[in-house]
Formats: structure tokens, C-alpha cells, sequence
């Protein structure tokens, strides 16, 4: 019998989607999404952290269009926050207050979340039409790929992301490496042995994914939440008073800048680790650069709104294109999707697209109808949405300590797991302290075990010649993206002094 | 309430300058013993295929720590080398996004924040080893004492431990069928 194709998988998607069980858990995945992607410092990554152990005991199709549901509730509800209380949810929602607070302030709070709900959802919907595009000749592009370009795509992947999230480089290499080190913890495949286990027979298995990141992210902002004290934001909201429709129909008035910003986002999701505050800032200052009153912006200007969410939401499936065609994740929030993937015993990567289309069709149809209706319930509720900035952190947090350390226990029913969870919760929190970025370590931890066995696997092909890492057209451009995305900050010093010095 | 002044602290800068300094010099040692440790006993493996990549990321990672410890020590280095002085790409702009914008600021003083990390930190450790060895049954009495102590409201105590307890026990143990542990102390009787 033949393999189904993408479109018939689709349609067994939909008709999956379409059970009334499915559309509840749906509806339910959409609304905690939100409620995580509204309240700043929880977001995806600690939605996505405490909602895989939660649905590892489920069929992966229905666990996968759970978590795609939630990835596609917390963008938009990120975006509500930034609008009515000028605290983004989370990072990659930090471009859209420029504008969509000074709206808000205006009296066009309305306004602002129609362009937004609308660019959202339209941006997820551009970003999966370009994925579903790519699928046919995604598994012929990965094959493109071999152990040598695996593994330098990885450290690509790595180096990246250093040198794109906040701070500056040397916290950011330090992080990445720890991250690789973590890796490397347990049972080695390739000699069989034991390393760094510190005398517990549990580290054979080494340092586990997903109690790693739910200590790293969840657990580590609770703690730093809970001295901050009080309720999660001490500035009023401003009230949504009408005017969604006209934001509605901003976003057709904009279109080009739309389409402009959303293939931006989509491109920018592709490349390996970059995440949404990338996507969600080079397409506000493409709107502002490219605009004939650049002025405008800042002041209240619907196309910083709908430049900076439809590049967010487009991100999204750029960023499955390398996740789900060669195995390395796209973004931070991918990473932990992958760690979903390993723990169902799916490896990303070319053969998933042969071996499981069933599972892609989900995820492609979940996040379309996610992110449709997260827009639909933002439009209707975002007055009610945005009074959970009001509850107290003192009640959020026991809750959200409790979920954290119960759901590493689901994983694996292995009780030394809340171990894993408390020292990465404990290192997590130091990080936060001394301004290191979490998420280089746990690229670092997804991608470590890859990079390691292609390294190898590279060798073993070459008979132990080097050459093979530097031998394919393909390697060269990668090793070029490498040194460039390494070298580019210290060329920016460079040029910057060579300028002050004129 | 005493607690509940407003200071206008960013997350980030509740530590004086020279305090912070001491607190990161002191977190990059902690690293540097650490992948140290780690880098010792890489040398008592035999396999090549054990070795090789612990030491060459383990390797630049002491490095890259030592580094970042004399940028610390000495600031003045920062001026003459360029190694921690490249910004990241999307670390302005966040920062820009973040900081300029947020109207996040603690309701709590410096003293008091710390104080509340320590508990916190304090809390979150004993919960794995209560869970070890005593079990889940216990979570439910810990929930309820953690919240009492932070709000030092029973009714408020109360209502939290419900809402955990109906989120964990009643709605995932039953749809995931999760076996709760027992607890080595219980297991053992």
C-alpha cells in the first residue's frame, strides 16, 4: 500500500481535530496557552516545559495537537499584555508594545488588538503554508545532508543562537557549552561507558531533557517571581472599549507590510535556535525603515503592531521546517517540542517525514485552527484576559512549583527525576541572577548528543579522515555561516571604533 | 505594609554594584570548580570516543569561564580585549523592548527580596527530598503550608491546596493513570 500523501494526511488531521473530545482539549490547550502567554515571565517555553509530562501518557497525535495548540495560544496572548498593561508576556512580544501600548493609551486599545489578533493568526497561517509548501521536498532537501552537514548545521545552530539572545557573547558561549557538557552526562552509545554519573546509578541515563528544562524555566522563574512579590503587574490595564474590527481591517489596508513581515518571520524561523524576539524586531524596524514616516512609529502606529505579530507568528513554521526536516531544532520553544518528540520515541528528521506524515499533518493543522481561534477568543476576552496580570504571584506560584516538580514525576514515575529538576531549577536561578541566558544550554542539551554521534558517524564513513567535514559544498556554506555569525559582533566593535575614532 | 514599598528596581539590579560583582565572581567560580571537576576525571577515561568532545567543548568552556572571572576581577580589561564586549545581535533590542517599556518593578526592598529568595530557595529544596521520602501524599500539606507561609491567610492556604490538589490528584493522576510514589519511609514499612 502506498504511503499517504501530505493532503491525505491532512484530512485525517482534521477529522482528528474535528471529534468534539479533541476540540475541548484543543479549546483547553488554546485558553492555557494564553493565560501563560498574557502573564509576563511564564510564556511558551515554561507552557510547553510543564505541558509534556502532562501528555506524555497520551497518544502522541492527540499529545502533539495539545502542544501545538498551546504554542499557538501563547504568541497571541503574549501580545495582549503588551497592549493593555506595556509588559510584552514574553520576549518575542516585545516589539508589539512600541506601538500598541502608545494605542492603547490613545483609546485605540480595540484597534490594537484586532491588528494583532488578525496578524497573528494570519502570520501562523503564512509560516504552515510555506511548511506545508516544503514538505514534499523536505525529505529530498534533508537527504542533501549527511553526517558532516549535521553536524556542522548543529554548531551553526548553537552559535547562533549565542549571539542572538540579550546580553553580551561570553555569558552566551558559556551557557551553549554547559548546555553541550550536560549532554554528554550518562551512557555513551558509541563506547558503551559511563560519563559523569557522580555515584548514582540513575545517571546512567544522565541529565533527562524535560526535568532539566521544567527546573531551568519553570522552576527557576517561580523562585525569581516570588521575591518580586506582589501581583504579576502593578499597572492598570487599559480597558478595550470597541475598534477591533477597524484593526481587522488594518491589517488588509497594511498587506504588503504584512507579507513582508511575515516572510521575514518565516525566514527568520528557519535558521537554526533564532527565536521570536529576532523575528518580532527585524520586521518592526523593516516597517519603520522601509516606511515614508518613520516618525509615526512608536507614537501609537497600527504597522508597528501588525509588522511585529506577523513575523511572531510566522516564525513558528519556519522554525518546524529544520525541527521536523533535519532534527535541529528552530527555535527555543522547538527545542522542547523536540524533547517531546525523543520522549514519545519519534526521532525528528528526515525519515519523520516519511515514517510519520500522520504527526506533521497534526501539528500543521493544530497550530492553523490554535491560532485561528486563540485570535477569535483574544478579540472577544481580551478585557477579561488581561485581569490575570492582577492575581497575586503568592497564589500562582505554589501552583505553578507544585505542576512542575509532579509533571517530572509523570514523565518517567522515576522520583530521582525531582532531583534533575531541582539542580537545574537552582542553576536556572543563578543564571537569571547573574544575567546568563537559559536558552543557549538547553539548545545545547537537544543538540549535544547530535552533534556528538554525526561527529563520529563522520568518521566512521571517512575511515578516519578529516577532510569529510570540509569536503561537500554544502559543509563549506555552513562552516562560511559559522565563522561569519562568530566574527560578525566583533567586526560591529571594530567598525563602531573605526567610526568614533573619524 | 512595610514590605510593600514601591522601589523603582528593575529584576536585576536589587544588588549594589559591588555586591553583584562579588555574587557573579562568585557563581563563575562555582562554574569553573564545576567543568574543572568534570574536566579531571575526563583524563581517567581510556576511550577516545568518551573523550574527545568532553574535552573539546570542556576545554574552551574553562576558558571562556576564566575570561569572563578576569573581565570581572579587572574591568579595565574589557577596554583593551574584545572578547565580552560584543553586544549580541537580538541583545539591544530586547533590552530595549524589556527594560525602556516594562512597567515591572518589585514591590518588595532589597533586603526584603533577598530574604524571600533564601525561603524560596530554602522551600524548593526540601520538596524533592519530602517527596522522596515521604511521598506524594505529602504534597498536598506542603502546598498549603508553603502558601500560608508566604500569605499567612489559612483561607487563602486552603482554597490554593484545593485548586492544586483537584488539578494533580483528581484531574491527572486519574487521566494519565500515574502510580504516585509511595515514599521510601512508607515503601519500607
Amino acid at each position: 500500500m502506498a504511503a499517504p500523501t501530505l493532503l491525505e494526511s491532512v484530512f485525517v488531521a482534521f477529522g482528528l481535530l474535528s471529534d468534539p473530545y479533541n476540540l475541548v482539549l484543543i479549546f483547553v490547550a488554546v485558553v492555557f496557552g494564553m493565560f501563560m502567554g498574557v502573564v509576563p515571565g511564564l510564556g511558551g517555553i515554561v507552557a510547553l516545559s510543564l505541558l509534556i509530562p502532562l501528555t506524555f501518557g497520551l497518544d502522541p497525535l492527540i499529545a502533539f495537537m495539545i502542544l501545538a495548540s498551546v504554542n499557538g495560544g501563547t504568541n497571541f496572548g503574549g501580545s495582549i499584555s503588551a497592549i493593555l498593561i506595556n509588559t510584552p508576556g514574553g520576549a518575542p512580544n516585545a516589539a508589539t508594545l512600541l506601538d500598541g501600548y502608545p494605542m492603547a493609551r490613545e483609546g485605540r486599545a480595540g484597534e490594537a488588538i484586532g491588528a494583532s489578533a488578525t496578524a497573528s493568526a494570519a502570520g501562523a497561517l503564512f509560516g504552515v503554508l510555506v511548511l506545508v509548501a516544503l514538505v514534499p521536498i523536505m525529505f529530498e532537501i534533508s537527504l542533501l545532508f549527511g553526517p558532516p552537514e549535521i553536524f556542522w548545521l548543529g554548531i551553526w545552530g548553537i552559535s547562533v543562537l549565542v549571539i542572538v539572545v540579550r546580553g553580551n557573547i561570553l555569558p552566551g558561549l558559556i551557557s551553549g557549552a554547559f548546555g553541550l557538557i550536560f549532554a554528554m552526562h550518562g551512557l555513551n552509545g558509541l563506547s558503551s561507558n559511563v560519563r559523569w554519573n557522580y555515584g548514582f546509578s540513575f545517571m546512567y541515563d544522565g541529565f533527562k531533557l524535560v526535568p532539566a528544562l521544567i527546573g531551568l524555566f519553570a522552576v527557576a522563574e517561580m523562585i525569581n517571581l516570588m521575591s518580586e512579590g506582589g501581583k504579576i503587574t502593578e499597572e492598570d490595564a487599559v480597558q478595550v472599549s470597541g475598534g477591533q474590527w477597524k484593526g481587522v481591517k488594518d491589517v488588509f489596508e497594511y498587506r504588503w507590510l504584512f507579507l513582508r513581515s511575515s516572510i521575514l518571520g518565516t525566514i527568520i524561523g528557519t535558521i537554526p535556535g533564532v527565536g521570536g524576539t529576532v523575528a518580532n524586531y527585524l520586521a518592526y524596524f523593516q516597517a519603520v525603515q522601509i516606511s515614508d514616516d518613520p516618525e509615526k512609529f512608536g507614537t501609537g502606529d497600527v504597522r508597528g503592531v501588525i509588522a511585529s505579530e506577523g513575523s511572531n507568528d510566522a516564525k513558528d513554521g519556519g522554525a518546524l521546517i529544520p525541527t521536523l526536516g533535519l532534527g535541529i531544532p528552530g527555535s527555543a520553544a522547538m527545542a522542547i517540542l523536540f524533547g517531546a518528540f525523543i520522549l514519545h520515541g519519534i526521532q525528528p528528521g528526515p525519515f519523520l517525514m516519511r515514517d510519520h506524515l500522520d504527526l506533521v499533518a497534526v501539528i500543521i493543522v493544530s497550530l492553523v485552527v490554535s491560532n485561528i481561534l486563540t485570535s477569535i477568543i483574544g478579540l472577544i476576552t481580551a478585557n477579561q484576559l488581561v485581569k490575570i496580570t492582577q492575581i497575586d504571584i503568592e497564589l500562582l506560584v505554589p501552583i505553578i512549583i507544585g505542576v512542575s516538580f509532579f509533571g517530572t514525576y509523570a514523565i518517567n514515575n522515576n522520583p530521582f527525576d525531582l532531583f534533575i529538576t531541582l539542580i537545574f531549577g537552582l542553576l536556572g536561578f543563578l543564571l537569571l541572577k547573574v544575567e546568563i541566558s537559559r536558552v543557549p544550554m538547553i539548545l545545547g542539551m537537544v543538540l549535544g548528543p547530535i552533534i556528538e554521534s554525526e561527529f563520529f558517524r563522520s568518521l566512521q564513513i571517512s575511515g578516519g579522515n578529516y577532510s569529510i567535514f570540509f569536503s561537500s559544498p554544502l559543509a563549506i556554506l555552513l562552516i562560511i555561516l559559522l565563522v561569519s555569525s562568530l566574527v560578525y559582533p566583533y567586526l560591529r566593535i571594530l567598525v563602531h571604533k573605526a567610526k568614533v575614532s573619524q | 505594609m512595610k514590605d510593600k514599598i514601591e522601589v523603582n528596581e528593575t529584576n536585576r539590579d536589587w544588588l549594589t554594584s559591588v555586591q553583584k560583582n562579588w555574587f557573579n565572581l562568585l557563581v563563575y567560580l562555582f562554574l569553573f570548580v564545576w567543568i574543572s571537576v568534570l574536566l579531571y576525571h575526563v583524563y581517567g577515561w581510556s576511550s577516545w570516543y568518551d573523550r574527545f568532545f568532553p574535552l573539546f567543548i570542556g576545554l574552551p568552556l574553562a576558558f571562556f569561564i576564566v575570561s569572563k572571572i578576569a573581565f570581572i576581577v579587572y574591568p579595565g580589561l574589557t577596554g583593551k580585549l574584545y572578547l565580552d564586549q560584543a553586544e549580541q545581535i537580538g541583545g539591544s533590542l530586547e533590552e530595549k523592548g524589556l527594560t525602556t517599556n516594562s512597567s515591572k518593578k518589585s514591590i518588595r526592598d532589597k533586603t526584603e527580596r533577598r530574604r524571600i529568595e533564601v525561603y524560596m530557595v530554602i522551600w524548593t529544596v526540601v520538596l524533592p527530598f519530602l517527596l522522596y521520602y515521604l511521598g506524594f501524599l505529602i504534597f498536598p500539606a506542603y502546598i498549603f503550608v508553603f502558601t500560608w507561609f508566604f500569605k499567612k491567610d489559612v483561607k487563602t492556604a486552603v482554597v490554593v491546596t484545593l485548586i492544586f490538589s483537584i488539578m494533580t490528584f483528581g484531574l491527572l493522576v486519574q487521566l494519565l493513570g500515574i502510580r504516585l510514589w509511595k515514599g521510601v519511609l512508607f515503601s519500607a514499612l
